[in-house]
């Protein structure tokens, strides 16, 4: 099995593709970067202008914490597009390009196959997440330093002290590392299918982009959806900026987030290890 | 010894009724043809042998072992080549085969692979990605992968298409050679010069079903001809025959053209006969029984 | 003549109230006008509807007749209405007029009770002191036109000098923070149940600054005032 997953990492390692995903990040996180660096304040007064009205507010406010809360926040919609760029891909790219053919004829089983794919797509999902982190939190504490962190809610604000900060980071980052396998799964799921890359690509974005629209719309009908839509769990690192953390509420998403992970999983391999490999 | 049996093998795509009890046999060292119009079911049965799609019924034993129960065992021995030869394009032909070679149960080295390149012709062309080879080069390249786990079976699906004239040579002698190292080889065509000229032993399928069978001194001797009599007149032709040996073996007139099933040697005889009879002969000509039942076979399939 | 007369009375009445609110910002100020500058540690506990904060620690620095800032290594908001301004009505003589109400009670210490009215167009609307004996501040309520009121109370203890508190609670009118959720990209935020009981825009909020080490006229440099 190990063998298996390190030939598909390094067919993860070798394929163009893969670097855009890891390219993207790295052009949008110096992009904001750049921008916070040059017009952040004004940024910061438009956000935070409820408080300012109200308030003096005196202290560093533009820190590398608050920079990569703010990135990792945009990145909301980009991160699972670029997941699901090369997890979409996994199986049908193979599937269209003739590949699979070869492979599910090997010694090897169709579930050792299917395992091998899909934990080289976890550690790729993995390595975009610790670079978004590398990027983002390192970075911007390089170029804006440290200091307290003010998180700005629908009911108010929260202000996080520096030493408060970066063990939130790390379960932030832990979380979100799981809620894009979710998206890796969705999309790995769909490529089971699919016999072409593209089909896995758009029908992933497309639920999650329908998903993430319900979720947001204020609408009362949508409040019986919304506990069981799966963006509205996998957003839940934004509550380790919460004071007290709301363990609970983030222990009930992580396991309805793994939940889907796993249904997921399980049709794209009962599937998997059914078809008939066609093309 | 039986390297492969199949038996009553059936596979039904929806209404499409791709095998039907399909049965065949196939004898070490041999090269087997599979032969049959497109759309027959020679993929189908090809798949089914490598699972690739899984049967809706019947037995497949390689090497008198169960399919089925010793998938992992069995699937190490055999090579295959499906279709057309894709590879990762982005990847080297070197790559490819290291990458290949894990998918192995026995470890291979990477003198092995060198090897093979050398074998195939692709030495000095084998750091170059995949994307930059023409067809041929990547049907070489195909064949290298199927010899990867020096397999004692050899798979070889449509091994012909899209090549030269020269690459088809080179693929015969290649098969030849194959053979010459004591391995089994199955390959299918659509085209029985190509499988007249490489297989020991055929069969031909037509619509799932297998429609003859048995060795190439069988099916393709000169014992068992087609021949066809153009003459200038049909009359009383019926009567010419009648209480003669040639009775049994004709097989009517269509459009001046009279039929018979005979041996070569039997040929001038008939010719004699029917010039005794005072008919008028414009022409002789003879196929082997089985080109024509082919040759009725693709033309209904293309029809 | 009875309206002369009444005139007359109100007229010197007036005088008697200028007199003694004046007699009251004489009383206070002769502590707080020794003081050139200060500063001191500073340790601020937050207690804010819709603002989850933690008590901080820092270090005040003022100096007359309106340059204060609270220096520490991490965020602070204090409402607008902040005890700064106090020094600065009392020092500025010509834009306030104070005005003597009553006699009133706070912290247990019979206070002198004074308006400060507003002579110039001003942000701060008004602003009432509550003065002791000592011409300590006990309590200062401040209203400003944008914000609301702030009330200012302050606590003494046997180290205070020059009307200095040890201790100050501000408490101060505060709208309910609503942030749009696109603002806030807290997709996954509950929407607010419209029948919920808490439904008042406005709510009270405070801060409690505790003061320690009090260094007077060290003449340190303005710098504190404009570094980062």
């Amino acid at each position: 099995m190990l063998k298996l997953i390190g030939v598909e990492l390094y067919k993860i390692y070798t394929k163009p593709r893969s670097y855009l995903g890891l390219l993207a990040i790295t052009i949008i996180v110096f992009l904001i970067h750049i921008a916070m660096y040059s017009g952040g304040q004004e940024y910061l007064d438009f956000i935070f202008s409820t408080f300012k009205d109200s308030f003096d507010v005196s202290g560093k406010i533009l820190t590398g914490n608050l920079i990569a809360f703010i990135i990792l926040q945009m990145l909301v919609v980009q991160m699972p597009l670029l997941v699901a760029f090369v997890t979409g891909d996994i199986i049908s790219g193979e599937a269209s390009g003739g590949t699979l053919r070869i492979l599910a004829g090997k010694p090897y089983s169709r579930s050792h196959i299917f395992f091998s794919k899909f934990i080289a797509c976890a550690i790729y999902t993995f390595v975009l997440v610790v670079w978004l982190g590398i990027l983002a939190v390192a970075l911007g504490h390089l170029l804006f330093g440290s200091g307290d962190m003010m998180v700005l809610k629908t009911e108010g604000l929260v202000v996080l002290r520096d030493g408060d900060i970066l063990w939130r980071y790390g379960y932030a980052f832990i979380i979100a590392f799981f809620s894009l396998l979710l998206i890796a799964s969705l999309a790995f799921c769909i490529s089971s299918f699919a016999e072409n890359s593209i089909t896995p690509i758009v029908i992933t974005m497309g639920l999650i982009i329908i998903s993430t629209v319900i979720g947001t719309l204020e609408v009362p009908l949508f409040e019986y959806v919304k506990p069981i839509l799966f963006t509205t769990h996998m957003i839940i690192w934004r509550n380790m900026f919460d004071k007290p953390v709301p363990w609970n509420e983030i222990l009930v998403s992580m396991s309805i987030v793994l939940s889907y992970t796993c249904l997921f999983t399980g049709i794209a391999w009962f599937h998997f290890t059914r078809k008939d490999i066609l093309t | 010894m039986s390297i492969l049996k199949v038996k009553n093998l059936s596979k039904t795509y929806e209404q499409f009724k791709a095998l039907d009890n399909l049965n065949f046999e196939v004898k070490q060292g041999q090269i087997y043809g599979l032969l049959g119009p497109n759309g027959a079911g020679k993929s189908t049965t090809m798949r089914c042998l490598l699972t690739l799609i899984k049967p809706d019924s019947g037995d497949i034993h390689f090497f008198d072992k169960n399919l089925n129960h010793n998938r992992k065992e069995i699937l190490n021995r055999v090579g295959y080549l499906i279709e057309k030869p894709d590879f990762y394009t982005y990847l080297s032909a070197y790559n490819n085969l290291k990458l290949l070679s894990k998918y192995s149960l026995n470890k291979i080295e990477d003198k092995t692979i060198r090897n093979l390149i050398e074998k195939v012709g692709l030495k000095g062309r084998e750091n170059d990605a995949v994307k930059k080879y023409s067809h041929g080069m990547k049907q070489r390249l195909g064949l290298a992968q199927v010899l990867l786990n020096n397999p004692d079976l050899i798979i070889l699906d449509e091994p012909n298409t899209g090549l030269d004239p020269q690459g088809i040579v080179e693929l015969r002698d290649f098969i030849f050679e194959l053979k010459n190292e004591g391995k089994t080889v199955i390959l299918s065509s659509h085209i029985l010069h190509e499988i007249e000229q490489l297989a020991d032993s055929m069969i031909i399928i037509n619509k799932g079903k297998s429609v003859i069978q048995g060795s190439k001194e069988e099916l393709l001797g000169e014992n068992n001809l087609h021949v066809k009599i153009e003459i200038e007149s049909t009359n009383d032709i019926e009567n010419a025959l009648n209480d003669t040996q040639w009775k049994n073996k004709y097989n009517g007139t269509t459009n001046n053209m009279m039929s018979f099933d005979i041996q070569k040697d039997e040929i001038a005889h008939l010719v004699s006969f029917l010039s005794d009879k005072k008919i008028a002969i414009l022409s002789v000509s003879y196929r082997k029984k089985l080109e024509e039942l082919y040759m009725s076979l693709t033309q209904n399939t293309n029809a | 003549m009875r309206n002369y007369i009444l005139l007359i009375a109100l007229f010197i009445s007036t005088i008697i109230i200028a007199q003694d609110a004046k007699e009251v910002i004489r009383r206070c100020n002769k502590n707080l006008l020794q003081i050139k500058d200060y500063n001191c540690k500073a340790h601020i506990d937050f207690d804010i509807p819709g603002l989850n904060i933690e008590k901080i620690d820092g270090t005040i620095y003022y100096k007359r007749p309106n340059k204060f800032r609270i220096k520490s290594n991490g965020i602070i908001f204090l409402p607008k209405q902040n005890p700064n301004q106090i020094l600065s009505i009392l020092a500025d003589t010509t834009s306030f007029m104070p005005v003597f109400i009553a006699k009133e009670t706070v912290n247990g210490l019979l206070c002198d009770a004074v308006q400060m009215v507003p002579l110039k167009e001003n942000d701060i609307a008004a602003a009432k002191i509550f003065v002791d004996t000592k011409g300590y501040i006990q309590k200062a309520e401040i209203t400003s036109k944008e914000n609301g009121t702030a009330t200012v109370t302050n606590k003494f203890d046997a180290t205070s000098k020059y009307g200095m508190p040890c201790q100050t609670l501000i408490s101060f009118d505060i709208k309910k923070f609503k942030v749009p959720k696109m603002v806030s990209v807290e997709l996954n935020a509950k929407t607010p149940s419209k029948t919920s009981t808490t439904t008042s825009t406005k709510t009270t909020g405070s801060i409690k600054i505790t003061y320690t080490s009090y260094l007077f006229n060290t003449k340190f440099s303005d710098t504190v005032f404009t570094d980062k």
